[in-house]
């Protein structure tokens, strides 16, 4: 049985863990309400640009666009994998590289070249000795802004076609609420033709519409990029407080265990005093 | 009073009402919506877009984009929006994001 000092150290050291993730919890709990609301103005965004591009996609007959046009065999892939910055946020990491770890596997077995770029510290340090890196984008991953999502997506476009790469793939987990996430591979570069609604009437386009879908094309490749990393960040922040959540009850449980031990400790303890004085007084 | 306004941005919404007629900097000239147009969709140049509701005029300025119009609702799509205090205003934060960035020209 440890003594009583020992087991009131360790409690007191349990309250400080248990203070610190508490804290991590509530900070983690008002970043994913911003980032919730961030992922669902995206959602907005992605809805509407949907059937934008499918409203111009059914109107141009045999589409034609080095971005769209598919290179069979593809030798060289790419993927983009986002990933958090910062770890203690429970399965989150790793299940994406679990996930990943077998996908890579397949293309390999298909004899694809597999390089990737990251958007977060967590995926790089996983596979940087495990596969060719082709570029690490820091700082992006915990707060994602258009504009450093739009110069990735510029790149990855460049990289495309300027041949580096055969194929392009996005992925991340996707949120889908506060308590999961999926990991998902997306292609992302050649575009897979955009489904075609059956949009009833035929509507004027401004430019023509073979220059709109030029320049809709990077507009919606730049902004895929920014929804995965907008659901990359909504899914982080929510892993980390359901997992802090978990460790502050976690913390709770063992203090109150270490509390009993104690207790009776130093139940124990003055029993035997009383004993000893007890004792004491009849010898005399 | 029946044009429906969304203004998107990827990180949020800019603008979302009843107005009576929006001017939007088209690529090839500024163009003006009322209610009953016929779908569209038209790209959008750096620059300013009016927006008329009664009395009052709303300006913004959009760092291109794209403008759809579908059964009297009107949805504008950009990289990004700013409001501004009047015409004036606007026309200069325009003129800044022009020197800023010029628009990428589309691959040919």
């Amino acid at each position: 049985m440890p003594s009583l000092k020992e087991l009131n150290e360790k409690i007191a050291s349990l309250k400080n863990t248990q203070k610190m993730t508490r804290t991590m919890k509530l900070v983690a709990a008002s970043k994913m309400r911003r980032a919730q609301q961030a992922q669902a103005n995206a959602a907005d965004y992605a809805e509407e640009l949907r059937r934008m591009l499918s409203g111009v996609a059914a109107s141009v007959t045999g589409l034609d666009h080095p971005l769209l046009t598919p290179r069979d065999p593809a030798e060289k892939v790419m993927v983009l994998l986002y990933m958090s910055d910062r770890g203690l946020c429970g399965g989150f990491n790793n299940n994406l590289c679990r996930y990943m770890t077998n996908w890579v596997a397949e293309r390999e077995a298909e004899e694809q070249a597999v390089s990737m770029s990251f958007c977060g510290r967590r995926g790089y340090t996983f596979f940087r000795r495990r596969c060719e890196v082709v570029q690490n984008y820091e700082g992006v991953a915990d707060r994602p802004r258009y504009e450093s999502a739009a110069e990735i997506g510029t790149g990855l476009m460049q990289a495309y076609t300027a041949g580096a790469t055969d194929r392009v793939y996005l992925a991340y987990n996707r949120f889908r609420s506060a308590l999961s996430q999926v990991p998902v591979v997306e292609q992302l570069l050649p575009v897979e033709q955009p489904a075609e609604d059956n949009a009833p009437a035929d509507p004027l386009f401004e430019p023509e519409v073979s220059r709109l879908l030029e320049r809709l094309l990077p507009d919606a490749i730049r902004f895929r990029v920014f929804h995965a990393m907008v659901e990359n960040a909504a899914g982080e922040h929510a892993a980390r407080m359901a997992a802090m959540d978990s460790a502050t009850n976690n913390a709770g449980d063992l203090i109150d265990h270490y509390t009993l031990e104690r207790n009776q400790a130093r139940q124990a303890a003055i029993t035997t005093e009383l004993i000893e004085i007890v004792t004491g007084a009849e010898s005399l | 009073m029946a044009l429906a306004v969304s203004i998107l941005t990827p990180e949020g919404k800019a603008f979302e009402d009843e107005v009576y007629s929006i001017i939007a900097p088209g690529v090839n000239g500024s163009f003006g919506v009322l209610e009953g147009h016929a779908p569209m969709i038209a790209a959008l140049a750096t620059g300013v877009l009016k927006v008329v509701s009664g009395d009052e005029n709303r300006f913004f300025v959009v760092k291109g984009g794209f403008a759809e119009v579908r059964k009297d609702r009107l949805v504008v799509l950009s990289d990004r929006v700013e409001p501004a205090d009047g015409g004036d205003a606007a026309v200069e934060m325009a003129a800044t994001w022009m020197t800023e960035s010029p628009q990428p020209t589309p691959q040919e």
